[in-house]
């Protein structure tokens, strides 16, 4: 079940955790397409390898969080908006 | 065509002598025979390569593949494949390799690639969903694998996977290596075939991305797999040490060698020198393939001290004290990485160049060769002079270019089989007499070399209890219920009969493109296989009609290798098994026991061993190869 209540709070990502297993670009595509589909995932995942992978989510993402209820290593999370 | 879900339902077939790209599409109901993937592999590989085909012909295949469940969120499951001839061992095998390969083929819309044919100047391929084109390499050729990689992901994204070969390819060393995304390799040869033909790389990337024939069931078990994988109270170990979560375990059952494998290294000295300070010192990163919970690569950098600095990205991080660190003692943990990244970066395997080093050493310490033979030069352990047969073994000079040719060229020239520490000309990771479990039985039989199948570590160390096998093994069920009583005695098990069923495991687990490491493959058993299978392609398979497809992958992957000549008398357990195992520390020898250590074993228990296997196999016991039967029995062979 998706998360409701996504005015107050926006999801934050901490690129030195991401492990670059791309579950979240996994599951974000499967909610939209219900294929394994990465164009219509509203989070990409670039893993470059030289630091830490690029993570972006897309104007798109409506911070539904299964991308953070999925990822195994807290990469990602939620931060409410009015927080400082 | 009706789709069939996880199965992307093309096949890529690349001509380079002729600049030509084709696809054909996958034979859905043939690639279910043998599951696909590593199964699917292995009989294109039958159907592909003719027996006797040297490896460097252009006719010769590059065969890869994609695990079924690769590209999907199953736990662990990114495995790619590429299927070819190893020109070292002349075995026809499958090389398993992780990172983005697999995902990014299946995502792009193939399940297989064959590359055929030879450029007539330096190229690589570019993969990108159905764009796919042969670019020119010119710029690149001579660069080192780290180079390469990272000219290619910065032109093509770094979400590109970027398989490619270093000048030890370039210049066709037998035991050169094909190298993943920086941290993971199509090991542990094959860099040569690719150089032969003028390929020094492939770029893949895919958007496409994949589909389920059952969505819903099939992220269902998914779900409940996850969620085991995040309780495993191993976890965190894993994703923050991976392998060397292992390396008490390992050193204190004496894997760690030196002195040609005949002594263990001293327990005090492998912690001192190679323990896990040494690791958290220099851990800066930990990476994982695709889909796995419990990632366990990582990038590691080194400041300050004599060496200046450097990096480097491992899969394996317990592979440097183990090769260059114990068997050529070159010092400590600083200097036995350095020499491993050195080795990944001009593209040489090192494990089997260690072992090569560590041999010839003993040869030359021994009076059988002479500097006459080394081209002048000392053989003796140390850094210096491993580093210097690092670079000439790469540039195909002096000494380097007779290691270059692995056991069976050292053999050729210098003979003395017995002091060889090999299998079909591969070096095992692991000692019977330190553990004869199926992992020490599994490189013995294994087709392609000395190369444990995917084993989850279930009889690495001594230890376990009688009863605990037929416990665990019931679990995951891949021993069929009419052979139970045969693998389990009463005293514990039959490590030839519980390894003949095992391969099937081993094979379900490849075909799928599920990774071995213990985290990923102790979530999966065999009707959970066949539940993914279902409802992932759409093809309804029981567990145990997946087990006979298994069957039928693992005896077309032999009959390859039949074909080739191999048989019974390359099953062969290394001469020094049968010789102590020194342990000068612990003031004891090893010496060949069954897995309880109460029974020590003698050639003929070996050989009683190797009758056991073949018969489970329902093989032919005196020549160790699948018999006529077997064959029709699988649907190879037509009565």
């Amino acid at each position: 079940m998706l998360d409701t209540n996504k005015k107050d709070r926006r999801i934050v990502v901490d690129a030195t955790k991401c492990q670059c297993c791309w579950i979240c670009v996994m599951r974000c595509g499967l909610r939209f397409d219900k294929t394994i589909n990465p164009r219509a995932a509203k989070i990409r995942v670039s893993p470059y390898y030289g630091c830490w992978p690029d993570i972006q989510l897309t104007e798109e993402c409506d911070s539904c969080g299964i991308c953070v209820r999925h990822c195994p290593t807290g990469a990602l999370a939620f931060e409410r908006k009015n927080a400082a | 065509m009706e789709k069939h879900g996880l199965f992307a339902g093309k096949v890529l077939w690349v001509d380079l002598t002729e600049g030509r790209l084709n696809e054909e599409p996958l034979s859905y109901n043939f690639a279910q025979k043998y599951i696909g993937g590593w199964g699917m592999n292995a009989r294109l590989a039958y159907d592909l390569i003719p027996a006797g085909m040297d490896a460097y012909d252009p006719e010769m295949p590059l065969i890869f593949g994609a695990g079924v469940l690769s590209g999907s969120p199953s736990p662990g499951s990114p495995k790619g494949f590429l299927t070819t001839k190893d020109a070292a061992s002349r075995t026809v095998y499958t090389a398993v390799g992780g990172l983005l390969f697999a995902t990014a083929l299946k995502w792009a819309g193939y399940d297989h690639m064959v590359i055929k044919g030879k450029a007539d100047k330096p190229v690589y391929l570019r993969v990108e969903d159905e764009d796919v084109e042969i670019c020119d390499a010119g710029e690149f050729w001579g660069r080192d694998v780290r180079e390469t990689m990272a000219v290619l992901k910065k032109r093509h994204g770094e979400s590109a996977s970027v398989t490619c070969i270093g000048p030890a390819g370039e210049n066709m060393v037998p035991i050169s290596m094909v190298f993943n995304d920086y941290l993971g390799t199509f090991g542990r040869s094959f860099g040569g075939n690719l150089g032969f033909r003028k390929l020094k790389a492939l770029v893949v990337s895919g958007r496409k991305g994949a589909r389920f024939a059952d969505r819903e069931g099939f992220m269902r078990i998914v779900d409940k797999l996850t969620e085991r994988a995040m309780k495993d109270p191993h976890r965190e170990k894993w994703a923050s040490q991976g392998l060397y979560y292992v390396f008490p375990l390992w050193v204190k059952a004496g894997y760690f060698t030196t002195k040609n494998f005949t002594e263990v290294f001293p327990e005090r000295e492998s912690f001192d020198l190679y323990g896990e300070q040494h690791f958290n010192r220099v851990k800066r990163r930990v990476i994982g393939c695709p889909s796995c919970i419990a990632p366990d690569k990582f990038m590691w950098t080194f400041e300050g001290g004599e060496l200046g600095d450097f990096e480097m990205m491992l899969g394996t991080p317990i592979d440097p004290p183990m090769s260059y660190g114990i068997r050529n003692e070159v010092g400590d943990f600083d200097k036995a990485c350095w020499l491993f990244a050195e080795s990944n970066r001009l593209g040489v395997d090192a494990m089997t160049l260690s072992a090569l080093i560590s041999h010839a050493t003993d040869l030359y310490q021994r009076g059988i060769i002479t500097t006459a033979d080394t081209g002048g030069l000392e053989m003796k352990p140390g850094f210096e002079s491993v580093k210097k047969l690092i670079g000439m073994t790469a540039a195909k000079e002096g000494f380097g270019v007779v290691l270059g040719e692995g056991f069976e060229g050292l053999i050729k020239r210098f003979g003395h089989p017995e002091a060889a520490y090999q299998i079909k000309g591969t070096e095992p990771d692991f000692d019977a007499r330190a553990s004869l479990g199926v992992e020490v039985f599994g490189s013995v039989v294994n087709p392609r070399g000395a190369h444990d199948m995917p084993v989850g570590g279930l009889t690495v160390a001594k230890g376990r209890e009688p009863d605990f096998f037929r416990k665990i093994v019931s679990k995951v069920g891949y021993v069929p219920e009419d052979a139970m009583d045969r693998v389990f005695e009463e005293s514990g098990f039959n490590v030839a009969r519980l390894t003949a069923h095992y391969e099937n495991w081993a094979t379900i687990l490849n075909c799928l493109g599920v990774c071995f490491r213990m985290q990923n493959s102790s979530l999966y058993n065999l009707e959970v296989a066949a539940e993914l299978y279902s409802a992932g392609t759409g093809f309804k398979k029981e567990p145990d009609e997946l087990l006979k497809d298994a069957e039928r992958a693992y005896n077309v992957y032999k009959m390859a290798n039949v074909r080739e000549g191999f048989d019974r008398k390359d099953d062969r357990f290394p001469e020094k098994w049968f010789q102590p195992l020194r342990r000068p520390d612990k003031g004891e020898d090893m010496v060949l026991t069954d897995y309880f250590g109460r029974k020590d074993l003698t050639r003929e228990d070996v050989e009683k061993l190797l009758d056991d296997y073949y018969e489970e196999k329902g093989w032919d016991v005196v020549r160790g190869v699948p018999t006529r039967g077997k064959l029709i029995e699988l649907g190879l062979e037509t009565e």
